[in-house]
C-alpha cells in the first residue's frame, strides 16, 4: 500500500498538519520512510511535538462525553411504539390480500352479470322482437285514445 | 484479526435482537451509545438533537437486524448512519457549511461559570464548537472513528485533497485555540 514515489517534504508536511502525529493514518507511506522524515527535521519535530500536544487533549476531552443517563431506558421503551407499529403493518399486510381473494368471486360474478345483462337478450330474443315495442305502444296508444274518448 | 472478531460477535447479538431480544439490544447499547451519541454531539452542536439522533440511529438498527451481514462492525454501521442524520439535520437549519462560527460572547462570566470555564474539557470542546461543521465532521470521522481518508471524503462529497484541507485547518484552529490556553492552564507550559 505504498506509493512508488517516496513523497516530498511538503506532502510530508500536510500529511502532519491533516493526519496529525499518528504515522499509521497518513494515507499511502513508508512508515520507516515517514520516521526517518520526521526524526531528520527540527521544524517537524517542533510540530509533532504541538500535533502530539493537540491530539491527548482531544481524546481525553472527547474521552469524556458520554450518552446522558436515561437515554438507553428511553430508546428500549421507543422500541414497544415500534413493535406496535410493526404489528399494526402486519395485520393490515394481512387484510388486504384475504380481502381482496374473498372478494373475487364476487367481482367476477358481477362481471360476467353485466356481460349477459349487455349480451345475452340479443340471444334470447328472436329478431323480430322489436314488434314487442310496436304491440305495447299501439296497446298504450289505443288505451291513451279510449280515456280521452271517456273523458 | 480482531476486526473478524468484532463483526462476528457483533452479528451474533444482531441474531438475537432479530428475534426481538432486548437484553442483546442492551448490550449492543453498553458498547456504542456513548460513541454514538459523542459522534452526534460533536458534530451537532445540540445535547438534545444528538440524543435524537443517537436514538433514530439505534431504532434503525433495531430494523435493520433481520437483515443484518456479518460483514461490518455495527459500531460502524451506527457511525455511518449517526453521520447521515447529522448532515440530514445541519442541512436543514443550515449549518452544513464552511462558515466560520462566530466567538461565543460571554456576558459577564458569573464566578462558577468563570471556574467551569477554566476547566480543561470544556475549553477543549468550546474549541470544538467554533470550528465549521464540515471541519468538525471531518476531524471527528479520521481521528476519532478510525474512517479512512478516501471513506471519510466519500461521505463528505468531497476529493481527498479537499478533506486534507478541512483536516489541516481544523487541527491549526484548534491548536491556536487550545495549546496557549492549555500553557496557561498549567501554569505557563513545559
Amino acid at each position: 500500500m505504498t506509493n512508488s514515489k517516496t513523497p516530498t517534504t511538503e506532502q510530508y508536511q500536510r500529511y502532519l498538519e491533516s493526519y496529525g502525529p499518528d504515522l499509521q493514518k497518513w494515507p499511502n507511506v513508508d512508515l520507516a520512510d515517514a520516521a526517518n522524515w520526521l526524526a531528520s527535521n527540527a521544524a517537524a519535530q517542533d510540530e509533532l511535538a504541538e500535533q502530539t500536544q493537540l491530539d491527548t487533549l482531544l481524546f481525553a476531552s472527547l474521552d469524556g462525553i458520554k450518552a446522558p443517563n436515561g437515554l438507553s431506558e428511553k430508546i428500549l421503551s421507543s422500541l414497544e411504539d415500534e413493535d406496535e407499529k410493526d404489528t399494526s403493518t402486519n395485520i393490515l399486510d394481512f387484510r388486504q390480500p384475504f380481502s381482496a381473494r374473498a372478494f373475487a368471486p364476487l367481482f367476477a360474478a358481477a362481471f360476467v352479470g353485466i356481460l349477459l345483462g349487455a349480451y345475452l337478450p340479443e340471444f334470447l330474443l328472436p329478431d323480430n322482437s322489436a314488434t314487442t315495442d310496436d304491440i305495447i305502444l299501439y296497446e298504450s296508444f289505443i288505451d291513451w285514445d279510449g280515456e280521452i274518448d271517456n273523458g | 484479526m480482531q476486526d473478524i472478531e468484532k463483526i462476528d460477535s457483533d452479528a451474533q447479538l444482531m441474531t438475537r435482537v432479530a428475534n426481538k431480544d432486548e437484553k442483546a439490544y442492551a448490550e449492543l447499547m453498553a458498547l456504542y451509545l456513548d460513541k454514538t451519541y459523542r459522534s452526534a454531539v460533536v458534530m451537532v452542536q445540540d445535547q438534545a438533537l444528538a440524543e435524537d439522533i443517537a436514538q433514530e440511529a439505534f431504532l434503525k438498527l433495531w430494523r435493520q437486524a433481520p437483515n443484518w451481514k456479518a460483514q461490518a462492525q455495527v459500531g460502524t454501521w451506527l457511525y455511518r448512519v449517526t453521520h447521515n442524520l447529522c448532515i440530514d439535520k445541519l442541512r436543514q437549519s443550515n449549518r452544513f457549511s464552511d462558515a466560520e462560527v462566530p466567538e461565543q460572547e460571554d456576558p459577564s462570566p458569573s464566578p462558577i461559570e468563570q471556574k467551569i470555564a477554566r476547566d480543561q474539557d470544556n475549553l477543549v470542546q468550546t474549541a470544538i464548537a467554533q470550528l465549521p461543521a464540515r471541519q468538525r465532521m471531518a476531524l471527528l470521522m479520521v481521528h476519532f472513528e478510525e474512517t479512512t481518508n478516501i471513506e471519510a471524503a466519500r461521505r463528505m462529497d468531497i476529493s481527498v485533497d479537499a478533506l486534507e484541507s478541512l483536516l489541516a485547518r481544523a487541527r491549526r484552529k484548534l491548536k491556536d485555540l487550545l495549546l496557549s490556553k492549555q500553557a496557561e492552564f498549567t501554569g505557563g507550559g513545559a
